[in-house]
């Protein structure tokens, strides 16, 4: 049954629409989190007063599941792409923002030492010996944001109207359609399965610098 | 001179007064705690917030500069970068073209022997090669000073006898200004041409010249006696000497003397 749905979705190209619209969706929910983390991230490293008032709270905003947002997103933007969006862009901020300000904060001293008296001030500071020397650790990260953007995403898309995955999820339920919302559920599976096991993996393979 | 170190304000080096000509090898020797690192450090440009004057050619020491080039005890290499990027690190502004850094970089590998790995990766080193690769890379810079953090204290004794005899020809080699400091009296005795000896106050109580040629022996008489000192001295004054903290205010004055 889920088999014969499965491939009536993709032969007839029903599925199509939804996959894009939902790829498009996380891509950029995704993309302005990682921005807007890491940036934060920095922020709250570099300066003391910050890390203590934001670096508490965002642990307490990453306590609230991302389906706890949807009243709220759907209150302030309406039944709109913007909603799933904000909730896409809230959850997947906080893991990178975290894990950057961490892994800045656990580069052994001397290392930004030998930097500053070898000529990096500053901005190259950061481009040669602060960013490379987080990249391992802030990989993990951003895989951990990539698994919370592609929670986020279902979940904001069960709520919305027009193409998405967790639409045509949603779609299935009211349908009473039991195939169709497990097919869906395995597409959902698959999908961030291969992005975390299989891209994020070979990324922290290649930024290994100790194998 | 006065500075802060995680948030405790110590007084260090009162009264302290240095200066060090072009081309010597000097080895500051004292007790662990009598602000040896802190020293250099100071040196370093590392700290900012000290009262005193710390000159390179009559040029205050603010802020870390390549004319004074330091290396750790734990090396403090960049993993993400093989041998020959980590010694020409610090060339990106002299040298703009990458071949031109490259061929500093291969003369100074030639100097600590490495050039056969300069294509390695950092963590396929042993200890005592990481520490050779970051002497390249200090020198690779051409400092006007080379500190040095007691670069040999993590390693097994043979490499650390192979470094202090490398560390001898580079010195002859080059004629680079050094300052190294050390515990061990030993090894100052092995390397220094001049040795300073400071107390747990981080007082100056020895600054002796050392003429002995290379490469030295220990058990010579000259050796013996200059060993004697060094421990008597140290002897003297091994407390501590808390609530000295009024006399906080005498400068302190360190120079490097072009000497030219």
């Amino acid at each position: 049954m889920v088999l014969k749905t499965l491939r009536h979705g993709f032969f007839d190209g029903a599925y199509f629409p939804a996959l894009l619209q939902s790829s498009k969706r996380v891509f950029l929910g995704y993309f302005s989190a990682v921005a807007l983390g890491s940036a934060l991230g920095i922020a709250i490293s570099r300066f003391k007063q910050l890390s203590n008032s934001v670096g508490e709270s965002l642990t307490a905003l990453q306590s609230i599941p991302s389906v706890a947002w949807v009243p709220l997103a759907l209150l302030w933007f309406g039944i709109s792409e913007s909603a799933v969006l904000f909730i896409v862009i809230l959850e997947a901020f906080i893991p990178c923002a975290l894990g950057v300000q961490n892994a800045i904060n656990n580069i052994p001293p001397k290392l930004i030492l030998a930097g500053r008296s070898l000529g990096c001030e500053a901005f190259d500071l950061y481009k040669r010996v602060i960013i490379p020397a987080i990249l391992p650790q802030v990989i993990s990260s951003l895989r951990l944001s990539w698994a919370f953007a592609w929670r986020a995403l279902i979940a904001g898309e069960l709520f919305i109207s027009g193409a998405g995955l967790g639409q045509t999820l949603e779609l299935g339920r009211s349908l009473s359609d039991m195939s169709e919302v497990v097919a869906m559920m395995l597409i959902i599976a698959i999908i961030g399965y291969v992005a975390d096991n299989i891209l994020f993996k070979k990324l922290e393979e290649t930024v290994n610098y100790y194998s | 001179m006065r500075f802060v170190n995680n948030g405790v304000t110590r007084n260090l080096f009162n009264g302290l007064s240095l200066s060090i000509a072009k081309g010597e090898f000097v080895c500051i020797l004292g007790p662990s705690g009598c602000g040896k690192s802190s020293l250099l450090n100071i040196l370093a440009g590392f700290e900012k917030g000290y009262a005193g004057s710390v000159l390179l050619n009559n040029e205050n020491i603010l802020k870390p500069d390549i004319k004074r080039a330091i290396v750790f005890q734990d090396y403090a290499l960049f993993p993400w970068l093989n041998v020959i990027e980590n010694v020409s690190f610090g060339l990106r502004k002299k040298l703009p073209s990458r071949q031109e850094r490259f061929m500093q970089a291969i003369r100074y590998l030639e100097l600590v022997n490495l050039v056969e790995h300069s294509r390695s990766k950092i963590n396929e080193l042993s200890g005592g090669m990481q520490q050779r690769v970051a002497i390249a890379r200090a020198l690779a810079v051409q400092p006007e000073i080379l500190l040095l953090d007691e670069p040999l204290g993590a390693l097994d004794d043979w490499s650390r006898r192979n470094l202090q005899s490398e560390l001898i020809k580079i010195w002859l080699e080059l004629k680079q200004t050094i300052l190294f400091v050390t515990h061990s009296v030993d090894e100052a005795l092995l390397l220094a041409n001049r040795i300073i000896v400071l107390d747990i106050n981080s007082e100056k109580i020895m600054d002796v010249s050392f003429p002995v040629e290379y490469p030295r022996k220990l058990d010579t008489k000259e050796c013996m006696e200059i060993r004697l000192q060094i421990r008597e001295s140290l002897s003297q004054k091994t407390k501590p000497a808390y609530g000295k903290s009024g006399a906080a205010n005498s400068a302190s004055e360190i120079l490097f003397d072009p000497g030219i």
